[in-house]
């Protein structure tokens, strides 16, 4: 056996993944301005040009930033999945991702066709270039590491909502014709919602549960088959273009039952496995993971609910993405970013080999965590209300929450990273 | 029979779970017991890093003929640990909650993804590159970490 590349200590270098923490806060800030100014078209019609821009700012600016963040830096540990040039690697996805997520807004904003163009090669080329290279490291160890199979079903399902987003794009602006029986969009958000960020989310949890909070391990068989039958389903869904119309009306619902019934019964269990955890050190990351999950619950109710009758209105075309999107995903990013910065930071400063250096606590503290998730509650509570009662005041008090809530996430990350640059500078002046 | 992975697997919940009751002592802020479980944490968890660097990464390393690799690195992970349990044990004799509670969360992390590294990866290469003397080498784990 080759122990050659084996290093466990090649981490990626520490500012060519905390760049990407870094930015998530800045476009959901961006997010929250846009839609305190243009957002009032939520109540006209869901899906109209502007909201969709906004909404990739979330979608592709938060959560896809931070998750490929993550990835680069989990590959190594969890699967001895080591990037040759990480800096390089890094580099160039963080640049066409930034330029996408740009042009991507640009274009809906204004709906000029060359803009769709850029839009369309940055983000195609950073997400499939991260998504192929990480498959590439990570398929050897499908068969052995569960977690790694979920990240890579995950990565999976990245290649294809981007080609799908890519088509629907082309589609716009060269009147291409074409469409596939769920419909692009539906298979869009299928893919991207149930296979890149829940498949991702499976991935992380049935390692880092058990470890972090010292849980149960999730049993054998929902780590080995869970992620395989949610990936299976997708399949399944994706395939409604070769079922006879005349069953495509209950294939359709049972497969979104099927889906909500995943959904309700990983949030359940993973609430479950967090009531059993030994340690009980005040930890506010939990609170995010609870309240992610929670979200996760009512939004598999509501598609249970949605598959036996579907519904129209505001209350179902936006309740249920924004339950799963801001409730269920950003909301347990936003909490593993306060693990994730916090250990990296420590992390280098050890391996440098500086002493009386703080602990994680030390570099974003409960206090400043604390604060953070009152605000992001709020959010989540006064937006629930306000799709709820239709009460604009709510709705835009729920996004002033939001800008807060991002802007005291940026500072407590971006005080956390200069903790890491103040010492390392130091270090090296006392060095010289 | 047991693999060397299984063994040292198992090891790694037990002083878990001895970890999760310090610090459960130390959010009860009951100072004596918390000492008391300090130092049962400590000598399981030198135990298991002993066991591990001188039965498993000395002859992982003979038989590869690599001492710059992944046990080099493991090897000084354990030194952060122990240099981080010699803290925890004094902030518990100080009764210096907010040193105990920093100190024990990073170094909770410090272990876990530690682990990770191990069980998914070190601990496996080990079962097959040291089949042919396993059983010696399980014996010798056991005697250092029962």
């Amino acid at each position: 056996m080759n122990t050659g590349n084996l290093s466990l200590s090649q981490a990626p270098p520490y500012w060519s993944v905390v760049i990407y923490f870094l930015t998530a806060p800045f476009f959901s800030f961006l997010f929250s301005l846009l839609m305190l100014f243009k957002g009032n078209i939520v109540f006209v019609t869901f899906y109209n040009y502007p909201l969709i821009a906004f909404v990739h700012l979330i979608t592709i600016g938060f959560l896809s930033m931070v998750m490929i963040g993550a990835i680069m830096q989990m590959m190594p540990v969890i699967g001895g999945a080591v990037i040759s040039k990480p800096v390089f690697f890094s580099a160039i996805i963080y640049i066409l991702l930034f330029l996408g997520i740009l042009s991507i807004l640009l274009y809906f904003l204004t709906l000029q066709k060359f803009i769709a163009l850029f839009a369309m090669f940055f983000l195609y080329s950073s997400l499939t270039f991260f998504a192929v290279v990480s498959l590439y490291k990570l398929l050897p160890l499908f068969l052995t590491n569960y977690s790694m199979r979920s990240f890579s079903l995950s990565l999976f399902s990245l290649l294809i909502l981007v080609l799908l987003g890519v088509i629907m794009l082309y589609k716009r602006v060269s009147g291409f014709s074409f469409n596939l029986q769920p419909g692009l969009l539906n298979l869009h958000i299928a893919w991207a919602f149930s296979g890149w960020i829940f498949l991702l989310v499976v991935g992380v949890s049935i390692q880092v549960i058990p470890m972090f909070y010292v849980t149960p391990e999730y049993p054998d068989n929902v780590k080995k088959w869970f992620p395989v039958m949610v990936f299976i389903l997708l399949i399944l869904y994706s395939s409604g273009q070769f079922v006879p119309k005349n069953i495509y009306g209950t294939w359709s619902q049972t497969l979104t039952f099927l889906f909500s019934f995943f959904f309700g019964f990983f949030s359940l269990f993973t609430l479950i496995q967090l009531n059993r955890r030994k340690r009980k050190l005040p930890d506010y990351s939990l609170w995010f993971w609870r309240t992610s999950m929670i979200s996760l619950f009512v939004f598999s109710v509501a598609l249970m609910v949605y598959s036996f009758q579907e519904r129209t209105g505001s209350k179902w075309t936006i309740g249920l993405p924004l339950l799963f999107i801001a409730g269920f995903a950003y909301t347990l990013v936003n909490g593993m970013l306060y693990k994730i910065v916090p250990f990296l930071t420590w992390f280098h400063l050890s391996n440098r080999g500086i002493f009386n250096i703080p602990t994680m606590k030390g570099v974003v503290t409960d206090g400043q965590i604390k604060i953070q998730f009152y605000f992001h509650l709020s959010f989540l509570i006064l937006i629930a209300l306000a799709i709820l009662s239709s009460n604009r005041k709510a709705f835009y008090l729920a996004f002033i929450f939001l800008l807060i809530s991002s802007l005291i996430l940026f500072v407590n990350l971006f005080s956390g990273s200069m903790v890491y640059h103040k010492i390392v500078k130091r270090g090296s002046n006392t060095a010289g | 029979m047991e693999t060397i992975s299984e063994i040292l697997t198992k090891d790694h919940k037990r002083i878990d779970d001895i970890y999760s009751e310090v610090e459960n002592f130390i959010v009860k802020k009951s100072w004596d017991e918390a000492g008391l479980k300090v130092s049962e944490f400590s000598s399981a968890l030198n135990n298991h890093l002993q066991a591990e660097e001188e039965c498993l990464f000395n002859e992982f390393e003979r038989k590869t003929g690599n001492t710059m690799g992944p046990t080099q690195v493991m090897r000084m992970e354990h030194d952060q640990m122990r240099q981080f349990v010699t803290q925890i044990s004094r902030a518990i004799t100080e009764k210096n909650y907010s040193a105990c509670a920093g100190n024990m969360e990073t170094l909770m992390i410090l272990i876990q993804q530690h682990n990770m590294k191990e069980e998914n990866m070190l601990y496996r290469m080990c079962d097959q590159i040291l089949s042919d003397i396993q059983e010696k080498i399980i014996m010798q784990i056991k005697e250092r970490i029962s």
